[in-house]
């Protein structure tokens, strides 16, 4: 990557960056002021606009990082490496936040600040799955090895989603079915829009920029000088010194 | 066959079983036997093998049944198959306080087990909100929910 | 050699392992016991809660006790260069995989046979449908040990793997536990609601994903 094309990148995750937070201001804004009242929760069911962009958010990106993680897997080029990194932490970024709403908005709507809700608990794991990715990621220095390890646990930690849904809405259940275009009321449905498309731009600046800071970092790295290898195990019988 | 083609031939396979499972899971069906929660009706009919087993019971809160002791911390409510049920109402009782959105005429999830005395005892109480965001109608101020509930 | 030739060869070399080293394995049902002891302890001498939640004791005994036995059956190839050797064989991938994994699911389901006992003795909880619980058991214990030696592969060379094989594997794990947790306590107090047959199918469907799944992508795990 020259310089400048490293300096144009970075100029449009920024900006990206930038306008997803002048949109998200502009639907929070409508949220708040405009949109009116929901029926049953009154004030509190504004979290609405904070919480489903969130989630949304959380997927894709995810989703997003799965297919990264596939490229790295079938090419092995650094780039997807990086963005394969970049996805999965933005991914976890949203799921933290996601986690935190649910609770706030569970304590005044289910009067508990946690339940068992598929989703709920779904999330919970997804942060959990995706954390230990990242982590395990810095725990490797080795670049190959490094780089499989973490295409090859963010797809199977993608794989796990569905059936850690699935299994969890079996296994305990007060959950609602997934909010669609039929039943939210067409005022509250503009502002979600517009919100769902600041977060999305946001992400995908923050996912650009950070694809940038990893990049580099393995640039870095096969650039310094190379350190003989430590021996990867410890031979049990050490050869004897001669006199 | 060579071993590169055995390979290939092995990932295929591996992924179709995979995603057979997969299919088999999000939409087999399986789940429907594996239900969320009895009604009352249902809570009736099998009333033999409830007490004792860590049971489920979803229903709608009957009108004038709810007793919050503030003091005791001790709430028990009717639990019925609609709005108003004559026929299989179940007495729920609970410790603690009930949901900020608990109030009658709202749907509930109580997760307990049933007494030899016929009464249900909840260790834990749900607000079963459906996912249904609606502006107010003319003249409802959505406070005035909480104001009730308070008031309970 | 066929496949078939192949996984069984890696089998009996990992039992043999295990039997030369038996100490280890007794040390390890062991563990499930005491593990079963400390969460009774943990929730008191009320009976009745301790009869409910038998299954569930059961469970994490064995999840705890599956992520000392998965790593030690890897670190073994690992350390040794065994692994190395296998592939030089030439063994082909799944096969090593298929065989380690077989292995740990028989070490898992010697180590349910003590741990069951001892969760009905110590929950004083019955059992309703053994045919049912041997059932739950296999499939249970083979939804642990198919992710189980996969990610005690990838994390083999990693620093701090004591750590991160549980927290890697537990997220994974989660629908098989509570598939198993369910269907175990039904087999243990009662199917009150007719549901056994669908919780066994589930777990059979979640084996297949995993077995299938990390067979699929060992490969790329041993290569680098």
């Amino acid at each position: 990557m020259t310089r400048a094309s490293y300096a144009r990148t970075r100029t449009v995750g920024l900006a990206l960056v930038v306008l997803g937070m002048l949109v998200m201001a502009v639907g929070h804004g409508w949220g708040l002021f405009v949109a009116p009242r929901e029926a049953m929760m009154g004030d509190v069911g504004r979290i609405l606009y904070v919480h489903v962009p969130t989630a949304w958010g959380a997927l894709v990106f995810y989703l997003v990082g799965f297919v990264a993680a596939i490229g790295t897997l079938w090419t092995g080029r650094r780039i997807f490496d990086a963005s394969t990194t970049a996805w999965v932490e933005v991914g976890t970024l949203m799921t933290m936040l996601l986690l935190i709403q649910g609770s706030i908005w569970a304590r005044p709507t289910w009067g508990t600040w946690w339940t068992w809700d598929p989703r709920l608990t779904t999330s919970a794991v997804l942060a959990m799955s995706f954390g230990v990715v990242l982590l395990l990621r810095r725990l490797i220095d080795q670049a190959g090895r490094r780089s499989m390890a973490t295409a090859v646990a963010t797809i199977v930690a993608t794989v796990n989603v569905p059936i850690v849904y699935k299994s969890v809405e079996w296994w305990n259940s007060l959950h609602q079915p997934m909010s669609s275009r039929e039943s939210i009321d067409s005022p509250m449905w503009m502002p979600l829009m517009i919100t769902s498309l600041g977060v999305t731009l946001l992400g995908i600046g923050l996912a650009t920029l950070r694809t940038l800071i990893e990049l580099s970092r393995l640039l870095a790295e096969e650039a310094a000088p190379e350190l003989p290898e430590l021996p990867d195990r410890l031979s049990l019988t050490r050869p004897e010194e001669s006199p | 066959m060579t071993p590169s083609t055995q390979r290939r031939i092995f990932l295929a396979v591996s992924l179709l079983v995979a995603g057979s499972a997969l299919t088999v899971i999000a939409g087999g069906g399986i789940g429907e036997n594996l239900v969320y929660f009895w009604t009352p009706a249902e809570l009736h009919q099998n009333s033999d093998k409830a007490v004792g087993a860590t049971i489920r019971l979803g229903g709608v809160v009957q009108a004038n049944s709810v007793d919050w002791k503030m003091e005791e911390q001790h709430l028990s409510f009717t639990v019925g198959e609609a709005a108003v049920d004559e026929a299989t109402p179940v007495r729920v009782t609970a410790r603690g306080a009930p949901p900020q959105m608990f109030r009658e005429g709202i749907g509930v999830v109580v997760e307990g087990t049933m007494l030899d005395e016929g009464v249900f005892q909840a260790d834990k109480v749900m607000v079963k909100h459906s996912n249904e965001y609606r502006a107010p109608t003319e003249g409802t101020d959505p406070q005035t929910l909480y104001a009730t509930v308070e008031e309970l | 050699m066929t496949l078939p030739q192949e996984i069984a060869a890696v089998i009996a070399k990992d039992l043999r392992v295990e039997w030369r080293a038996r100490a280890q394995v007794m040390a390890l049902v062991a563990f499930a016991a005491v593990v079963l002891m400390l969460f009774s302890f943990a929730v008191g001498p009320d009976s009745t809660m301790l009869a409910k939640h038998a299954g569930g004791y059961l469970w994490l005994a064995m999840l705890l006790a599956s992520t000392l036995s998965l790593a030690r059956s890897m670190q073994t190839e690992v350390e040794t260069g065994a692994l190395e050797a296998m592939l030089l064989a030439p063994l082909r991938a799944p096969a090593i995989f298929y065989g380690k994994a077989l292995a740990n699911l028989a070490v898992l389901l010697l180590v349910a046979l003590v741990a069951v006992p001892v969760d009905l003795v110590i929950t004083g909880a019955g059992v309703q449908d053994p045919l049912s619980l041997l059932a739950v058991l296999a499939l249970g214990a083979g939804g642990i040990a198919a992710p189980g030696t996969f990610y005690a592969a990838l994390t083999a060379r990693v620093a701090g793997r004591q750590l991160l094989l549980p927290l890697l594997l537990f997220p994974l794990l989660v629908p098989a536990l509570l598939a198993s947790v369910k269907a175990t306590s039904l087999a243990m107090s009662g199917d009150a609601m007719g549901q056994m047959s669908s919780w066994l199918i589930l777990l059979l469907c979640f084996d297949l994903i995993y077995w299938s799944l990390c067979g699929a992508l060992f490969e790329k795990v041993v290569e680098s």
